[in-house]
């Protein structure tokens, strides 16, 4: 009898506490600090979350604990309360490299967090000399091919989205290569302007304002970059399609109630369609992009499986 | 053998024993890598030199006459260091530090301020007490609040629902 | 002139944000007053407040900071003259003169000499940046690892070579330095290093902690056993002011002086790891060497405070030249600033220079690198402006309520500060017991003759010294062959070559001048 009273009790409280999730702002964590690439990107979703008819009008704080490639604030999004008040956004691509480089920590984020929706996406791009005369990947494939000599090209880490594409590429294309790890997109984007490397794989949206320096020739997507539908992708230009992109996606702690996943999801899905959410994500050189929590799902599980063999690679290259 | 050199002995000692640490750390590193240069090179190098260096000030300790003034000796070395004072502030932050991990940011800065205020002279006990209050209060306010850091959950007693009450916008 | 045009529009762009031009006034006032608390330096300030501008524009950000580094320059002034302690290294010179002459009861003509020079020294360097900056980063866009190799290595080797007192002891400061700098993982293989086998460090350290550690905690560790030894402040001035004033025609005549003292400063604070600390008494020797009434010098003349105030806060501007145009932080403030540039999210070198990188802010706006750093110019003669005004009749006022302050309330709230700033950085409790940890080896280091400046410098550029060689032998098809075969590169490398040269042959003679 006691137990009984007891559980209803707990229900009762339960269903009220989640009655009109939320009813306080949310935190939602960033594994980087203030300022950078997802932080920006973070903080203006979070500004416009409070339009989203499911929030009730709450807005998302942004709360930085950076470290490990994000993988720091991602467990201690995965041991929060499941309560819907401590949620992470990071892109797939970024967590799948930190947490399958860094196996001692024993983090598999498609166990301990749960995909709540994506907003955007970043795109990793062939980038050359703007004055290299290939006009499409294929051309480039081919003259570097004849060329005989080892190209070297730029990436934003050793073991990074960017990284693990460059490698993809290279290898199915068969062309003798050597990786030059920078720290950061930006460090390994000024090597390219600096004409020290033959090319560069790195995040489409470093290129704006350097247009006259470097060209895009592909992206290693199924479908063109609505950021730069310009730019086509690999698989139209004849070569091997890869399928490798980085959303942006929400996650939160495994346990969350029907509720809170269901809020945070509409939400997520409203503001991808507020015009100011897209104008924001333009500025950053990105585009508003809507994934549902099934289908980034489906992507970091891809990811994971297409990144550990290419990672295992880069630490058996070394032996 | 002159103060200088007594402590300069005593320099050699730890900057050998530093180095060697790190030595054996960067010893420890997985050399691996597709380039010339591995990753353990510049470690070792680097706290090779450290040894070497410190065994280089050990000798000259040895070997130095007493040519410094007094003058030059007002600062050096820990003789007119007041050295329980010294470890009262090294240990009061230690204790902030453990308090912060062990139950959370307000506590520590709670106690903290009241350590600090007892190690720098202040004795009255009602006059400790408020400060040490309304500075952790202040602290908690304006750095989880305002500014909006992650407060953190005390590693054994998690003590936030306290400082939620005083943190604005979470 | 394109520098002056972009020049006006950082004006109306720093007057267009309300904000920006608050909290370079405010900063004025801020530099000031930690740069006269005894023992508490610029760099001090600028890591604990660095937090606080996590959470401004980048605009206001980097104003306030940058500005504190010029105020508090000149606030260790305030310091030096009234109290004969040097409110921070850059001022160790001003004492010598400044001191005497407000103890025989002229502290404003002291702290007015000392506001004059130093806004003179700041106003030739500010403009020397400017101009300097924007020439030199047309040249070092095509830079690439192997010459930033040779950057840092001879940055390196001017720092080892003018380390303080012993030699040894800066040599290991620099390596120690080096190593910290070292932990972490490897961005080149991903391997961990001297990670002590934990998880936590696998991030490396960070900057801030590290320089509230060697800064502020160790500071706090000397004031505390200075307790009940002696005041805060020895006063010791007369009572009574006599002829107490600057005259114009006495300002008129230390033009020329201020002068070579400000192009001394700027000089030196264009080489990386030079700094405040030496521009200040090589001013002061050379001025001494000319002057007519040398038997004066020390006793408390006017020269004697001008050269050495002119010369460190014309450090302040030259010391960005590196930073800007390379991206390799000159001075510990440099350090801190790029932080602050990468946290808005703007990469620093030659490419700020660029007006199509641009940088878009939280709110929604938006602008060019090059816009942004015209109006931090701006801000920069702004501040020196706003301290010059603060000091030059607030001075002597400033200096009455430091003196008054109960350091025993003081110090344990700088603590708290410390502890909270080196905590935000990046949310880790670990990050306050390293600050710890470096406040009790910046304590140690101090009482042994080692340089805690070598250090934090060292261990800015370390990491990214490391990286480039690397880098550089991964682009180069003959191995080490390429530093010698790039002419910019093999440059570099033998202007450090020259600065070591000429460095034993100033030994020598010193030896040789003073025998022992």
């Amino acid at each position: 009898m006691k137990i009984f009273l007891l559980s209803t009790a707990i229900t009762a409280l339960t269903t009220a506490a989640f009655a009109d999730y939320p009813e306080r702002p949310i935190r939602l964590m960033v594994g980087f600090s203030a300022g950078g690439g997802t932080d920006t990107s973070a903080r203006g979703f979070g500004s416009f979350t409070a339009e989203a008819p499911t929030m009730n009008g709450m807005p998302m704080v942004i709360v930085n604990q950076p470290g490990g490639s994000g993988l720091q604030a991602a467990q201690t999004v995965a041991n929060a309360d499941p309560d819907g008040y401590t949620l992470y956004i990071i892109n797939n691509g970024t967590m799948s490299g930190a947490s399958l480089s860094t196996p001692e920590a024993g983090f598999d984020p498609r166990e301990s967090l749960v995909n709540l929706g994506c907003v955007t996406q970043l795109v990793t791009g062939l980038h050359i000399p703007a004055e290299h005369p290939a006009q499409s990947a294929a051309e480039w494939v081919e003259s570097v091919r004849d060329n005989g000599e080892i190209v070297r090209w730029s990436t934003s880490g050793a073991a990074t989205m960017h990284a693990v594409v460059g490698h993809l590429f290279m290898n199915a294309n068969g062309i003798d290569h050597q990786v030059v790890p920078f720290r950061g997109g930006s460090n390994a984007r000024n090597a390219l302007v600096a004409d020290d490397v033959t090319a560069s794989f790195n995040g489409n949206q470093l290129i704006s304002g350097f247009e006259e320096d470097i060209k895009v020739l592909g992206v290693p997507s199924l479908e063109r970059d609505p950021a730069n539908p310009d730019v086509p992708t690999f698989a139209e230009q004849g070569l091997e399609a890869l399928n490798v992109t980085g959303p942006m996606c929400l996650y939160g702690p495994v346990g969350l109630p029907d509720e809170v996943v269901a809020d945070v999801s509409a939400a997520v899905e409203a503001v991808t369609e507020l015009e100011g959410f897209g104008r924001f994500m333009g500025r950053s050189g990105l585009a508003a992009m809507h994934l549902p929590p099934e289908e980034g799902t489906e992507n970091l599980n891809r990811l994971m499986e297409t990144f550990a063999p290419v990672i295992a690679e880069i630490a058996e290259a070394q032996q | 053998m002159n103060y200088r050199s007594h402590i300069d002995l005593g320099v050699a000692t730890t900057v050998i024993i530093i180095g060697a640490i790190f030595a054996l750390e960067a010893w420890r590193i997985d050399p691996a890598s597709y380039e010339a240069i591995g990753p353990r090179a510049v470690p070792v190098f680097l706290a090779c030199l450290m040894i070497g260096l410190g065994a280089l000030i050990g000798v000259s300790a040895f070997a130095s006459k007493d040519q410094t003034t007094a003058a030059e000796e007002a600062d050096f070395g820990f003789h007119n260091s007041d050295i329980p004072r010294v470890f009262a502030v090294i240990g009061a932050g230690a204790v902030t530090t453990l308090v912060f991990w062990a139950a959370g940011y307000l506590v520590a800065m709670i106690l903290g301020t009241l350590l600090m205020l007892w190690v720098f002279g202040v004795r009255a006990p009602l006059v400790l007490i408020l400060v040490a209050i309304v500075a952790g209060v202040v602290y908690q306010f304006v750095f989880m609040g305002l500014m909006g850091l992650l407060d953190p959950r005390g590693a054994l007693i998690d003590l936030r629902w306290l400082s939620r009450l005083i943190t604005p916008g979470s | 002139m394109d520098a002056v045009t972009d020049l006006i529009g950082g004006f109306q762009m720093l007057f267009g944000d309300p904000q920006a031009v608050f909290f370079t006034l405010l900063a004025a006032f801020v530099g000031i007053i930690f740069g006269a608390l005894p023992g508490l330096t610029a760099s001090a300030a600028i890591a604990m407040l660095l937090p606080l501008s996590f959470y401004l524009g980048p605009l206001p950000a980097l104003a306030f900071l940058y500005v504190i580094g010029k105020s508090g320059r000149y606030g260790g002034s305030i310091a030096a003259i009234l109290f004969n302690t040097p409110g921070t290294a850059a001022s160790a010179a001003t004492m010598m003169d400044g001191h005497p002459m407000a103890k025989r009861g002229q502290p404003n003509r002291a702290l007015r000499t000392a506001t004059v020079a130093s806004v003179f020294g700041d106003y030739t360097g500010e403009i020397i940046l400017i101009f300097g900056a924007v020439w030199i980063a047309q040249y070092t866009r095509t830079f690439g690892p192997t010459e930033y190799f040779a950057i840092y290595l001879m940055a390196f080797v001017v720092i080892g070579s003018v380390v303080g007192k012993s030699i040894v002891k800066g040599l290991l400061s620099t390596i120690l330095g080096a190593l910290v700098a070292l932990i972490g993982t490897d961005v080149i293989t991903n391997t961990p290093r001297l990670t002590f086998g934990t998880q936590d460090m696998r991030d490396g350290m960070s900057l801030v902690p590290l320089l509230i550690g060697v800064f502020v905690i160790s500071e706090i560790i000397i004031q505390a056993e200075r307790m009940g030894k002696e005041t805060l402040v020895d006063a010791g001035l007369a009572d009574e002011h006599k002829n107490d004033r600057l005259s114009f025609g006495e300002v008129r005549r230390l033009i020329p002086l201020m002068f070579r003292s400000s192009i001394m400063g700027s000089f030196i604070g264009m080489m990386p790891g030079l700094g405040s600390s030496v521009a200040c008494f090589v001013a002061y020797g050379e001025e001494k060497r000319r002057a007519a009434n040398k038997d004066d010098w020390g006793k408390g003349v006017i020269e004697g405070i001008a050269a050495p105030e002119s010369a460190n806060n014309a450090v302040s501007g030259p010391s960005m030249i590196p930073l800007l145009t390379l991206g390799v932080p000159g001075s510990t403030v440099a350090a801190v600033l790029i932080g602050v540039f990468l946290i808005h999210g703007i990469q620093v070198g030659p490419l700020l220079f660029s007006d199509t990188n641009m940088i878009i802010t939280d709110t929604g706006d938006f602008f060019s690198s090059r816009e942004l750093i015209f109006a931090l110019f701006a801000a920069g003669l702004l501040g020196i402006a706003a301290y010059g005004i603060m000091g030059f009749w607030g001075g002597p006022l400033i200096g009455k309520t430091i003196a008054r302050i109960p350091p025993n309330y003081l110090y344990p709230f700088i603590f708290l500060t410390a502890v909270a700033a080196s905590y935000s950085a990046r949310a880790s409790v670990l990050d306050v017991a390293i600050a710890l940890l470096f406040g009790v080896v910046g304590y140690a280091m101090r009482r042994t003759d080692f340089a805690p400046a070598a250090f934090v410098i060292a261990f800015v550029l370390a990491r990214p010294m490391e990286e480039s060689f690397r880098q550089a032998l991964l682009l180069s098809d003959d191995g080490a062959l390429i530093f010698l075969k790039e002419p910019v590169a093999g440059g570099f490398l033998a202007v450090g070559a020259l600065v070591v040269i000429l460095r034993i042959i100033g030994q020598r003679r010193q030896a040789r001048a003073i025998p022992t």
